[in-house]
């Protein structure tokens, strides 16, 4: 698709699942790399999130999120994340999902999951290396069927949500808060799991 | 699915907050992606049909043109 198609595509996104699009992005570059310094400064002069007298756990998580943001520096940010995420050898948390879920089943998933992404014309850019298991990867994918396909029905964001990142993210997010080298990523990790939990529930309505 | 269910759960998403939220769309679009260095040519942008925003992570491309 040209550049005016998906200008004209994204026209056709709900307000709400622009917005689900747009937390998904920022979560997908939260976990693929430490931010730098204009993502702290833009998270950190993001406005609250309005509550409409529905659940507040996404707006004081969000809350956290921007303070954390207004105090860390970017070169700290970055080192935390290539010390706990990276690492030499072993990553302290590791940040694929196939990690968290049965470990003798973890290269079927991966293998569902690349035909999955090949039926849905994705194919990983050339710069990226890691398997699609990447809680970033997975991320973008749900951004992608969010924004880009928004004549599918929500069932299919669903299925992918429910498939490999529902079983997988409480583990990994908790394995960031139990981190004694996390300090801006345990906000990220809250915001991740309260994020994660409207979606399930509004999953559920379907 | 029906009318119904769809302003059930667009309800429930902008009550939560996480509808219509202007919160995260003011900071998606400073989400710029650390480019790999190989992703960095101009013109490629155009040619990556996936790289739909400034905010797009990058990491997937679509297969289909």
């Amino acid at each position: 698709m040209n550049a005016a198609a998906e200008t004209l595509a994204r026209t056709a996104v709900a307000p709400e699942d622009q917005a689900r699009a747009d937390f998904y992005a920022l979560l997908a570059r939260l976990l693929y790399a430490g931010p730098d310094a204009a993502l702290l400064g833009s998270l950190a002069g993001a406005d609250e999130i309005d509550v409409d007298g529905g659940p507040a756990a996404l707006a004081s998580a969000w809350r956290e999120l921007v303070a954390a943001a207004a105090a860390m520096d970017p070169e700290a940010a970055q080192l935390e994340y290539d010390t706990v995420f990276v690492g030499t050898g072993k990553a302290e948390v590791s940040p694929y999902a196939t990690h968290y879920l049965t470990r003798t089943g973890a290269e079927l998933i991966l293998a569902r999951l690349r035909g999955e992404l090949a039926g849905l014309g994705l194919a990983r850019s050339a710069g990226a290396h890691e398997p699609e298991d990447h809680f970033a990867a997975l991320c973008d994918v749900m951004r992608h069927l969010i924004v880009a396909r928004p004549d599918a029905a929500p069932q299919e964001e669903k299925r992918f949500f429910e498939a490999y990142i529902q079983p997988a993210y409480a583990p990994f997010c908790d394995a960031i808060l139990a981190s004694q080298n996390t300090n801006f990523y345990k906000p990220v990790a809250r915001f991740a799991k309260a994020f994660f939990a409207v979606e399930i529930e509004s999953f559920g309505m379907l | 699915m029906n009318d119904k269910v769809k302003l059930s759960r667009r309800g429930f998403l902008v009550a939560a907050g996480a509808g219509g939220a202007a919160a995260a769309a003011a900071v998606a679009s400073k989400v710029a992606p650390q480019q790999p260095a190989e992703a960095a040519a101009p013109g490629d942008a155009q040619r990556r049909g996936y790289r739909l925003t400034e905010h797009v992570l990058s990491y997937y491309r679509t297969t289909k043109v």
